[in-house]
């Protein structure tokens, strides 16, 4: 489960976003993962996401706000181990 | 050349050309993408091309056929339009014929593929792209005749070891016809009636004189033979794979195997590289560059990489092979020193290499095959043209259960091959051959072991990921 928490600059929540979570290896031809976010509380969200390999990966949320704004932050996370 | 269609289209002069067009134009859409597309690996055209494509459909080419990448080499387009321009005025010095140089530079892609993580990098790669298409003009638009495919080019070094195995090859159809030849057209090429020191077709720049060519090493399927030669007794033939390493007779351009010191190197950096390439992939490569950094206070990856190189393309083959030869020599009776013995069955080890890089290269591809879809996609929408329409990120390839199937039947096959060949060259041995073939099946199946015991290790990827 990956989560993201959305804040304005006056640090209020941002609620009623969309949230596509994607993750990617380094390596082309691997296949990218998925994940729908939910609004678990306002302005928090979490999404399903399986890291089908270990290694490092790179999550972008692919986000559209209510106002129709969109962003793409991208989260590095290194070492994923196999369990 | 008698096929229907293919043969036809082969027979045409302009083959090469046409086949070399598309190829170069793509190598140009992967320089773009990877110097101004997305940082991110699996996102660009690039890395994606160049390291599951072109990899996959290379080996499986050579497998299935032999060496027509070399025939569609792009690199060779550009160095064909130059020289229109710019006649090579020099030779190559003598010092430099031989594969020593294109040993060293097979060995160096090797250590700054994992060095700089070139597979992560959409950057580098097409620096790399750019720096093989750089070289060969320098190369061959100072030096006459084919030196940078001969001598130089790491990809076509490994083209010409691996399509030893091939199940094609360009020779000629009946040597009667050659015997009565008196132009020699195949290698000094074909001559203006009205005067002998025009050429109006190529003959071999790469020294290989056709009636006494053996084998596929160092034949880049160019097909400038078959077009010089006036009786069209030059063609593509079908043989069995691997039969020109069970021999070792005097080849045109090449020489004996068994005294070519260079040659065997490069047998031994193609088959050990092969399983550290790989090694390179998997979760204990980490704990070991760990470990040895740890012991030995190393802060920085190329060190603890030079050692783990050293290891593995210097070390291990000298004992594994020189312990094999030592014993072929004094338990097998064998009447060649210890040294000729170890270059004469390197050869053996041929097959299973290729059969490890196909293992490997075909993983990639197949888990991967649809993933040029989306990324092309992206990059033609990202150029304001979003005619194919969204990127399908979700399309991969086939599911790694069925490609490991794949992976362990080349393996097979693999060792098979080298199998073959050891026992081949070990009954000219004349006191025990029987002994010195169980030797050097022992040295197949130890690295046949390897291969699988590194093909069942889970793979970990790690590498840059931003700003490569």
């Amino acid at each position: 489960m990956v989560r993201l928490e959305l804040r304005d600059l006056s640090g209020q929540p941002l609620s009623g976003a969309h949230i596509l979570v994607e993750g990617n290896m380094t390596h082309p031809g691997m296949k990218p993962e998925f994940g729908e976010a939910k609004e678990v509380e306002p302005g928090r969200y979490q999404a399903p996401l399986e890291f089908t390999m270990a290694g490092d990966w790179l999550l972008i949320y692919h986000v559209t706000l209510q106002s129709g704004e969109k962003l793409e932050p991208q989260v590095e996370v290194k070492g994923v181990r196999a369990n | 050349m008698q096929v229907p269609v293919v043969g036809r289209f082969l027979s045409w002069h302009h083959a090469r050309t046409v086949l070399q067009i598309p190829l170069f134009l793509i190598s140009i859409a992967m320089v773009l993408h990877g110097l101004l597309g997305p940082s991110l690996a699996p996102k660009n055209l690039a890395t994606t091309l160049s390291w599951v494509h072109f990899r996959g459909v290379l080996v499986l080419v050579l497998l299935c056929a032999g060496n027509f990448f070399c025939l569609a080499c792009p690199f060779m387009l550009v160095r064909e339009g130059a020289r229109r321009f710019l006649k090579p005025q020099f030779n190559l010095p003598r010092i430099l014929r031989n594969k020593w140089l294109s040993v060293a530079l097979f060995v160096v892609i090797l250590f700054v593929y994992e060095l700089f993580d070139l597979w992560s990098s959409p950057w580098w790669t097409a620096w790399l792209i750019v720096g093989y298409f750089a070289t060969a003009l320098v190369v061959d638009g100072l030096f006459k005749h084919a030196p940078f495919c001969k001598f130089v080019c790491p990809i076509g070094q490994f083209n010409f070891v691996a399509s030893t195995v091939s199940p094609l090859e360009v020779k000629i159809r009946n040597h009667d016809v050659c015997a009565s030849c008196s132009t020699k057209d195949c290698i000094r090429g074909r001559r203006e009636p009205a005067s002998q020191l025009v050429v109006i077709q190529r003959g071999c720049e790469l020294a290989l004189y056709q009636p006494r060519k053996v084998g596929n090493l160092d034949c880049t399927f160019c097909l400038d033979c078959v077009y010089a030669c006036p009786h069209d007794n030059v063609g593509i033939l079908s043989r069995l794979p691997a039969s020109e390493l069970m021999i070792d007779p005097m080849r045109s351009g090449v020489g004996y195997f068994s005294r070519r010191k260079d040659l065997a190197a490069l047998v031994i950096v193609f088959t050990f590289g092969a399983l550290l390439n790989a090694f390179g992939m998997v979760s204990p490569i980490y704990a070991v560059e760990n470990r040895l950094a740890q012991v030995l206070h190393l802060q920085h990856e190329a060190p603890v990489l030079g050692l783990l190189f050293s290891w593995f393309l210097v070390i291990e083959p000298m004992l594994l092979l020189g312990l094999a030869a030592w014993l072929t020599r004094v338990w097998g009776k064998s009447s060649l020193a210890v040294l000729p013995l170890l270059v004469r069955y390197t050869y053996t080890l041929v097959p299973l290499g290729f059969a490890i890089w196909l293992a490997h290269y075909s993983f990639h591809f197949l888990t991967g095959l649809y993933t040029f879809i989306p990324v092309t996609q992206s990059a033609i929408a990202s150029l304001g043209w979003p005619i194919l329409g969204e990127p399908l990120w979700t399309l991969t390839g086939l599911p790694v259960a069925a490609v490991h199937v794949f992976e362990f039947g080349f393996l097979g096959l693999g060792l098979i091959g080298s199998l073959l060949v050891s026992y081949r060259l070990s009954q000219a041995e004349l006191v025990h051959p029987w002994r010195v073939f169980g030797l050097w099946a022992a040295v197949s199946l130890l690295l046949w072991l390897a291969a699988l015991w590194l093909m069942a290790q889970p793979m970990e990827m790690r590498g840059m990921i931003l700003g490569g």
